[in-house]
């Protein structure tokens, strides 16, 4: 079996080929991938067939042992991900906290994304004149920027080290704030569904199952 | 209690009693954005129409009216609100500009309840930076011709009549505002397939010479200094209000719909939230009454604006989180208003554009205060 991908081999995968090819490096073969409370899920459709465990509400459950729904959801689909309803054999309880590695492996997931797509948005905003000069010189746009580049580096300087789950809470808020200011710096080209900015609103989905606030505090360090 | 405010008052008391029928329609409206005639003669769409039809003359309060009608209707919800027939935002420029006849004429194509109206303003290139607006409005032997490209435009593809704003000479002087028909021979319009606010039918709209007759240009009883740039800037303003006020009430859509299916434990957060959103309406009233009145230079409406994004992205952000892991996914409503705060944030100016609006008005308001300010040689700045 080969080893887990490093923060940095997960978060330069999804630079360099976006955010199912980032969720892919970070999927580990055996790890329940987590659900929701009512069973659904976001995850990139070619890993769907290597899932061996969901986490449900009702416990960590043998993939085997579930019926799994694929949901239309055509933005997700335009990303290569799949939204799919996990449905248990038997009605259970909610176990409890779920230990999981996916709040620091999704952190590196948000950074090599907001990497990706801030250079889209220099690109973007170069094109783009108010009042005869591009974008890009305006000093409100400038800091925006400035300020995207200051959360992506001092994230992935915790890459190489162990860190609580609290911090790793602090740093997705950081990254959060990193993510609405790429938001802006697209505007309205970046609020369509054709558009690569999309990803950020899945991710902000993916995320809210996989590394909802507050499970970082009981996530692996 | 005034007159007025007790109108209001009403107003918004009848509105609110078919909020929910606006928002048993949301979720339809968000999936099938172009097949919402099945809605038209929903108790919630017909009231939308009425209360937001051009007024047969000029209102005093039409602002103020506006805002309160959309804090109650958008928690029903935003997107159906704008997808609801009527004269939506280009509705604000005309209730501004138009002479008495082109008052008539634009409720007439509005009136059957069934018609929308688009307002295109924003650019390809340039976005919404008016004073380099490129739709060129041009004399010829024929007479005027409009051509140009606009995009983000509510209701592009499917209004039958609408507001173009465009320029006929190189000044800000020149820009003005006029009435087309959307069966005008020249006009082309496309839906763009949007995040949220899906109802709004967002899209493109070109104008290759597309006749316009003299009659359709708005203003042309006003002064010149009052026919074009000064009334898209006191629309403007009053459409900050409308939008920030959709904001404001969705993250209020958003603390109704969590108070009833969380548990008891999140009522702190929730009594938090909604003290913000009662302030924040509070904001977006004083907003409205100043643009009535004319005051300032609609740097009120771009701070309660932004306030109001904010509060909706925040709102929309956290509250889902008191419903557990994956809200989200789990409550499909919640997820469409996140996608819909993200729009308000763009409409009308981002909130980049807002804060340069705040400052200015800041930066005046502090000369204005200044010790002896006015009574010494301030390069003319003082109020």
């Amino acid at each position: 079996m080969s080893r887990p991908a490093s923060l940095r081999e997960i978060a330069d995968a999804t630079c360099r080929d976006g955010l199912a090819a980032g969720l892919t490096a970070a999927f580990e073969h055996g790890e329940p991938l987590p659900c929701s409370l009512r069973g659904r899920t976001l995850l990139p459709s070619a890993v769907l067939p290597a899932v061996t465990a969901w986490a449900t509400a009702g416990g960590v459950l043998p993939a085997a042992d579930c019926r799994v729904e694929i949901k239309p959801h055509a933005v997700a689909e335009s990303e290569h991900l799949a939204l799919v309803q996990v449905i248990p054999p038997v009605t259970t309880t909610d176990p409890g906290p779920i230990r999981s590695t996916w709040p620091r492996k999704l952190l590196a997931v948000r950074t090599g994304l907001d990497r990706r797509l801030l250079a889209l948005a220099i690109d973007h905003l170069s094109n783009r004149t108010f009042d005869g000069a591009p974008l890009t010189e305006r000093q409100l746009v400038r800091a925006e920027i400035a300020e995207i580049a200051i959360v992506l580096e001092n994230v992935e300087t915790t890459f190489d080290a162990a860190y609580t789950g609290l911090e790793t809470a602090i740093w997705h808020t950081d990254v959060d704030r990193a993510d609405r200011a790429l938001e802006r710096l697209f505007g309205a080209a970046g609020y369509l569904d054709d558009h690569p900015a999309r990803a950020l609103r899945l991710l902000a989905l993916i995320q809210d199952v996989y590394a909802p606030p507050g499970s970082s505090l009981r996530s692996a360090a | 209690m005034t007159t007025s405010g007790a109108r209001i008052n009403d107003l918004r008391e009848e509105i609110r009693c078919c909020a929910p029928d606006l928002r048993s329609r949301a979720l339809d409206v968000d999936a099938n954005p172009a097949n919402v005639e099945r809605h038209f003669d929903s108790t919630g769409m017909r009231t939308v129409h009425r209360i937001s039809m051009v007024p047969e003359a000029p209102e005093p309060d039409r602002c103020l009216r506006l805002t309160a009608g959309t804090l109650e209707a958008a928690r029903g919800d935003a997107g159906v609100l704008l997808a609801s027939p009527g004269p939506a935002l280009a509705g604000v420029v005309v209730d501004m500009l138009a002479d008495d006849e082109q008052r008539a004429r634009f409720r007439s194509a509005l009136i059957d309840g069934r018609s929308w109206a688009f307002c295109a303003i924003t650019e390809p290139q340039g976005g919404s930076d008016v004073l380099g607006l490129r739709t060129a409005l041009q004399s010829t032997p024929s007479g005027l011709r409009l051509s140009g490209a606009k995009t983000y435009v509510g209701n592009a593809s499917r209004g039958n009549i609408g507001v173009v704003l465009a320029r006929t000479g190189p000044t800000p002087l020149h820009i003005r505002a006029v009435v087309v028909s959307a069966d005008a021979p020249g006009i082309d319009g496309r839906a763009l397939p949007m995040s949220g606010l899906r109802g709004a039918r967002i899209g493109r709209l070109t104008f290759t010479d597309v006749p316009v007759r003299e009659q359709d240009v708005l203003g042309a009883h006003l002064p010149p200094s009052r026919r074009g740039l000064w009334g898209a800037i006191r629309a403007f303003a009053s459409v900050r209000v409308q939008v920030g006020a959709m904001a404001v009430a969705t993250a209020a859509a958003v603390c109704d719909y969590v108070a009833e299916h969380a548990a008891s434990s999140a009522t702190d957060l929730l009594a938090t939230t909604r003290v913000r959103i009662a302030t924040t309406e509070q904001l977006l009233l004083r907003a409205a009454e100043a643009v009535d009145r004319n005051e300032g230079r609609g740097q009120l409406s771009a701070l309660a604006k932004i306030t109001a994004t904010r509060l909706a992205a925040q709102v929309t952000t956290e509250l889902p989180t008191l419903l557990g892991r994956g809200a989200l996914l789990d409550h499909p409503l919640l997820e469409k208003w996140r996608r819909d705060a993200g729009g308000f944030e763009l409409m009308e100016g981002t909130s980049a554009m807002q804060l340069l609006h705040v400052a200015d008005g800041a930066m005046r308001d502090a000369r204005g205060r200044a010790p002896g300010a006015g009574t010494v040689n301030d390069g003319g700045r003082a109020r």
